[in-house]
């Protein structure tokens, strides 16, 4: 049975999956309507509900991968350096939280990178949710992508080509 | 108004040549009504127009020598039209009519009628009859009109029931293709312009019969690989078959009616639900996802009320080494999207509690309530 990964269009993360018998082939429009409600429970006992909007996302059909369905972040729809060019479904490497700093929102990766990487990130802002986008430039580790947040705790997903996505409770 | 009069001889009658004519005409008439009233008219065989690649001498420029090839065409008077040989459209013929016209690519209408020629007189003459031919060649006339005349066939208006061949014929506007005219010369031709195209021969019939055993409905005269084919069978298992034809010129089914009523057919199948069908699809989605309709249900068929849903979600317990790990929630909303957090505890990482997202298997079931008319 194939599986239906819904993913960002510019990183390639995926953020959900469906794998389903006797249905037809879907679009991101069907799987995810309007928006992807993308949901974290705060320390504070709140639950933030981010808005990834539909227009942002695609589908790619794969074989099935069980542990997709445990952590979809951890998985990228992305071209293989020894397979055909055509996107695949993969695990991708770690990335560490990102913060907030004076700037907006700090993103870092491990190591520089060697070619200009994609950044798309939710920001949680009281009911609303901020997206914002930048590019890791090649052979830089880091970027701070501007934002305005108040003071106090903010879900933020955070895709970066080729990283595992995160979802996570970041202080300003 | 009298019906058609069959000539009758008597022994001794004097024979006029009245009453030669009158077996001739009676003849015609009766071919005439039945190519008329039981065969919509048009094209019967043959008649396409064909191309040479030609060379001006004077101009260096190319074009096209444009032939009419052997054919058969049935008039909407009944009349038969035989073009015996190919015939080669006059340039001299098309600028007589459309030579005044501002150049343009639009391709021009060329048309077929019927015409008669008298033939000269052959064997003994008669010191007292007339000295008029005694053979008509049933011959044709190719035709070349406006632009924009192509229309004028949808125009033409048969003669009654009981109407004798005309003599001349009628002109009646067989359309044969169209020309495009360049510099003196045609330079393509084109079977269709505008939306009209030709019109080919048909049949008025209520029924059809095989003598065979085996009716079959194909969309050109000859078989031919891959096109498409109906086949009605009559052999001890009576079947219809859709289906495209092979390189052996046997069918590949496609679609299979057998006699007991079993449909058997090689694609996908779509259509109304049938009242009181219950679809189903079943599987897995993360948190988030708006679960899929089965196969053959669609959305607003669901949001009138016509199919109704029923949902059942499992969450999925990923397996863990340590701590505990329960369900929080696993539901599906009004949209079918679906909530799943699953709780985690660690004893040995402290008292805290998390959340996080997970997924759940699925089982959705599509019913359509008998009374709500879905067939």
């Amino acid at each position: 049975m194939s599986v239906f990964a819904v993913y960002e269009s510019s990183t390639g993360n995926v953020v959900g999956a469906v794998k389903a018998i006797g249905a037809t082939a879907p679009t991101a429009a069907t799987l995810v309507g309007d928006a992807l409600p993308v949901r974290l429970s705060l320390k504070s006992g709140e639950v933030a509900v981010l808005s990834l909007a539909g227009r942002e996302l695609a589908v790619h059909e794969a074989d099935d991968q069980p542990e997709v369905f445990v952590k979809p972040l951890a998985y990228g729809v992305t071209r293989l350096p020894s397979q055909p060019p055509k996107p695949a479904l993969a695990k991708l490497a770690e990335l560490p939280a990102p913060a907030f700093d004076n700037a907006g929102l700090l993103v870092t990766v491990p190591e520089k990178t060697s070619q200009d990487t994609a950044v798309f990130a939710l920001v949680s802002e009281g009911q609303d949710t901020l997206p914002i986008a930048g590019t890791i430039t090649k052979d830089a580790d880091h970027v701070s992508i501007p934002v305005t947040v108040s003071p106090g705790a903010h879900a933020v997903l955070l895709l970066v080509a080729g990283r595992v996505g995160r979802l996570d409770e970041v202080g300003k | 108004m009298t019906g058609p009069l069959r000539p009758e001889f008597r022994e001794g009658q004097v024979l006029a040549a009245a009453d030669l004519a009158a077996t001739v005409s009676y003849a015609r008439a009766t071919a005439a009504r039945h190519a008329r009233l039981s065969h919509d008219w048009g094209i019967a065989d043959g008649l396409t127009m064909t191309t040479e690649n030609r060379t001006d001498p004077a101009t260096n420029a190319r074009y096209v020598e444009v032939s009419v090839q052997a054919g058969l065409a049935i008039d909407g008077t009944g009349r038969e039209i035989v073009v015996p040989a190919p015939v080669v459209l006059s340039e001299a013929d098309f600028e007589a009519v459309n030579g005044a016209d501002r150049p343009t690519t639009e391709p021009y209408p060329v048309f077929l009628t019927a015409a008669d020629r008298a033939q000269p007189a052959t064997g003994p003459t008669s010191c007292a009859g007339s000295a008029g031919p005694t053979r008509v060649e049933e011959s044709f006339q190719i035709l070349f009109r406006r632009l924009g005349d192509e229309r004028l066939v949808a125009d033409q208006q048969p003669p009654a029931v009981n109407a004798a061949p005309a003599a001349p014929p009628v002109q009646w506007l067989v359309l044969l293709g169209f020309v495009q005219w360049t510099d003196g010369h045609f330079t393509a031709v084109f079977p269709k312009a505008r939306g009209i195209g030709r019109r080919y021969v048909g049949v008025r019939a209520d029924t059809v019969s095989a003598r065979s055993g085996e009716l079959s409905l194909r969309t050109q005269p000859a078989v031919g690989e891959g096109k498409p084919a109906l086949v009605l069978s009559g052999s001890a298992a009576p079947t219809l078959i859709y289906g495209l034809y092979k390189g052996t010129g046997d069918v590949d089914p496609l679609m299979t009616v057998e006699s007991n009523g079993n449909l058997t057919i090689a694609g996908s199948f779509s259509g109304q639900i049938s009242a009181g069908s219950v679809l189903a699809t079943s599987g897995s989605a993360t948190d988030g996802m708006v679960l899929p309709l089965p196969s053959g249900v669609t959305p607003e068929e669901v949001a009138d009320g016509r199919v109704s849903l029923h949902v059942y979600v499992t969450p999925r317990i990923p397996p863990s080494d340590k701590g505990l790990t329960v369900p929080a929630e696993a539901t599906v909303d009004d949209k079918r999207r679906v909530r799943c957090r699953l709780r985690f505890y660690d004893p040995a990482a402290g008292t805290s509690v998390s959340e996080k997202s997970g997924s759940v298997d699925f089982l959705v079931l599509a019913t359509v309530a008998a009374t709500s008319g879905g067939g």
